[in-house]
């Protein structure tokens, strides 16, 4: 065995198989102790996600029925008012802000995982899949979202979450394909990339344990970002009328008051808090993506 | 003259020279044409910008299509007179638009269509017009906004965001979080609180009604229209100075370590000057952003006309989708696609002049 091939101690770590279990848990580890601001900053963020889902699911905040009395001001019962039908503002902020955030992640999901198929699969094959990722990135980049939901919105006539979503997801993934094909790229020519294939591990073994995990990094960022493109275009086209009505977003919170003439006759209690929310939620996105892009290069320490 | 090499062979170095000189006096005017790299980055954009206009157009020929609904239930829903001869009509017009045939030949229809004659349909909203002769009038309204928009926020947003980067202190801390709150907001929510403050609270500016048409000669129909395009324009360039903000001032605090900047401030150069070009040298990974934000704020006009009745594409597209009028919606998308390759054509075709690098491919 060992006794009969004289390896250097160097190269039996490529030997030695890891299951994906243990080199990510690895990697987790690796990443809290040199990282750990960043990984604060996402458990901090994962943090306030989930208090809001556990705020919109408590019984006095969970109540937007109608009827509670119209275009209420702000009172000590009613904490931002109620709007046009009656319902309770805030409940309907928590739980409009907890449908956006459950939109925006499971588009992003979708995007994210097209994105890493199309920007990591593609160019570490190389050749001919290579070229057609390319052209497919480049066609779909240029498709403008906003046109294409207009369209679609006027021959459907039934608009669904789920419509929405695919089409949103299908149109944000090619700049983050393009971002990490750059990355793998720059990775495929890497000494110790080389020496794997040398060495004849499989192609999908080295895509899975050697270049994901670099780029996983990058990946969790661009799911972010995508996060907060969703959420901001979904509350766009709600806003329009193009939205769905089955769930509450803080789009369709806006188009209420947009629509039954909140904005005119001068209810700022009803249509300035989605707005701040959102704001408030793309800044935080925002701030994330700062602190990870601080410790991609390295050489700019300080970007916040 | 004749060099002698280490192994004592005589190279004939005039002789090559000579010859190398004749050959590239005749060189034709029109191989210098073909082999000029500028011409290749044409052609190769020329050919993929011509594709993706096809894919669009084939999307929106096959979406409507697809779906399930009968392009003409605009006529299906009210039969008038007796039951035979509408029929006899629907039947009529079912074969003169040839829905009942196969896809391919429909798309070949199609094609034919638009490319020999230009036509793209009649719609049945408007009483049966042509669609190009209602969509035309809409497009100038829309190009007036969208590039100046465009151009405006690319200045003022890497303006700031040099500014902000480069200089260090609470200036700078405060800048960024403007910037970034610039950058997320919503921008039609954006606008309906533009509209509140200057509409309703001041009644500074006009809103709700259509401005005049252009008349490209007369100075008061202009004077009257910029009025009109104040408020939209204001709206549309706070919201979107904010990422070229952003990109620029994380491009800028890496510019700023850089060595040649370093030297010249012990060289004893003025920091504006040194901004300047740190600030040039950073301009150019922001090009590259151009093609997309301008599909971006193609998109984001198309709301914003929406709101503020400005008579683009967009009120256009609104009143498509009210009335349910197939061929309008599909050739104002068309027109979209149309828009979007051909500006970023010209974006692509700019990039290639400033840059020669992305000519020969970048080497």
């Amino acid at each position: 065995m060992k006794s009969d091939i004289t390896i250097s101690k160097d190269f039996e770590i490529i030997f030695e198989k890891k299951s994906i279990k243990t080199l990510f848990f690895e990697r987790l580890r690796l990443a809290w102790t040199n990282y750990r601001r960043q990984c604060m900053a996402v458990i901090f963020f994962l943090i306030i996600c989930l208090v809001i889902i556990i705020w919109s699911i408590i019984p006095p905040f969970n109540d937007v029925t109608p009827n509670h009395g119209d275009n209420l001001s702000p009172s000590s019962t009613f904490w931002l008012g109620t709007n046009q039908s009656g319902q309770n503002v805030f409940n309907l902020l928590i739980t409009g802000t907890r449908n956006s955030i459950g939109f925006g992640f499971l588009a992003s999901l979708i995007s994210t995982g097209l994105a890493v198929l199309f920007g990591v699969v593609g160019p570490y094959i190389g050749g001919v899949a290579e070229k057609i990722t390319e052209f497919v990135t480049n066609v779909v980049l240029i498709f403008p979202v906003i046109p294409f939901i207009l369209l679609l919105g006027t021959l459907t006539q039934e608009r669904t979450m789920t419509s929405i979503l695919w089409v949103i997801a299908l149109f944000n993934w090619p700049w983050a394909a393009r971002s990490i094909r750059a990355q793998v790229l720059s990775i495929k020519e890497r000494d110790y990339i080389k020496i794997s294939r040398m060495s004849g591990v499989s192609s999908a073994r080295i895509a899975l344990t050697e270049v994901l995990p670099n780029v996983l990094s990058y990946v969790f960022l661009c799911f972010v970002i995508i996060t907060g493109i969703a959420i901001q275009v979904e509350a766009g086209i709600a806003m329009l009328g193009l939205g769905q009505q089955d769930y509450i977003t803080l789009g369709s919170i806006l188009w209420d008051a947009q629509h039954y003439g909140a904005i005119i006759r001068g209810y700022y209690h009803i249509w300035i808090p989605p707005g701040i929310l959102i704001i408030l939620f793309l800044v935080i996105i925002y701030n994330l993506h700062g602190s990870f892009s601080s410790t991609f290069n390295p050489k700019s320490r300080e970007l916040l | 003259m004749e060099l002698e090499t280490e192994n004592n062979e005589k190279l004939d170095i005039i002789s090559t020279n000579e010859n190398n000189s004749k050959d590239k006096t005749e060189i034709s005017h029109l191989k210098k044409f073909i082999t000029n790299s500028y011409f290749h980055l044409f052609l190769k954009k020329l050919v993929f910008y011509f594709i993706v206009f096809f894919v669009g157009i084939s999307l929106a020929f096959l979406i409507p299509r697809l779906l399930p609904g009968d392009p003409l239930r605009q006529f299906l829903s009210s039969p008038t007179g007796d039951a035979s001869s509408w029929q006899r009509a629907i039947d009529e017009l079912r074969a003169y638009y040839h829905y009942d045939e196969p896809l391919i030949v429909q798309y070949g229809y199609f094609l034919e269509e638009f490319f020999v004659y230009g036509n793209l349909g009649v719609s049945f909203s408007n009483g049966g017009r042509p669609v190009v002769d209602i969509v035309m009038p809409y497009i100038p309204y829309t190009l007036l906004m969208v590039i100046p928009v465009t151009v405006i926020t690319f200045i003022i947003g890497n303006w700031i965001g040099a500014r902000t980067g480069y200089s260090k202190g609470k200036a700078s801390k405060f800048g960024y979080y403007i910037i970034i709150a610039m950058q997320s907001a919503p921008f039609f929510w954006m606008a309906y609180v533009f509209i509140n403050f200057f509409v309703y609270e001041t009644h500074f500016l006009p809103y709700g009604e259509y401005p005049p048409p252009i008349i490209w000669g007369d100075i008061n129909n202009l004077a009257q229209l910029t009025e009109y395009y104040w408020l939209p324009f204001l709206v549309m360039v706070t919201c979107f100075s904010g990422g070229w903000a952003t990109g620029m001032r994380s491009l800028m605090v890496y510019e700023k370590e850089s060595d040649y900047i370093l030297y010249c401030r012990k060289l004893g150069f003025s920091e504006s000057k040194l901004r300047r070009y740190a600030m040039r040298n950073s301009l150019l990974p922001q090009l590259t952003g151009l093609n997309l934000r301008f599909n971006e704020i193609l998109g984001a006009t198309l709301i914003i006309e929406a709101v503020f009745l400005w008579p683009g594409l967009g009120t256009l597209i609104v009143q498509a989708f009210t009335s349910g009028d197939y061929n309008l919606i599909i050739g104002s998308f068309i027109v979209t696609i149309l828009i979007i390759v051909i500006g970023n054509f010209f974006i692509d075709l700019m990039y290639g002049f400033i840059d020669p690098r992305i000519r020969v491919g970048g080497k």
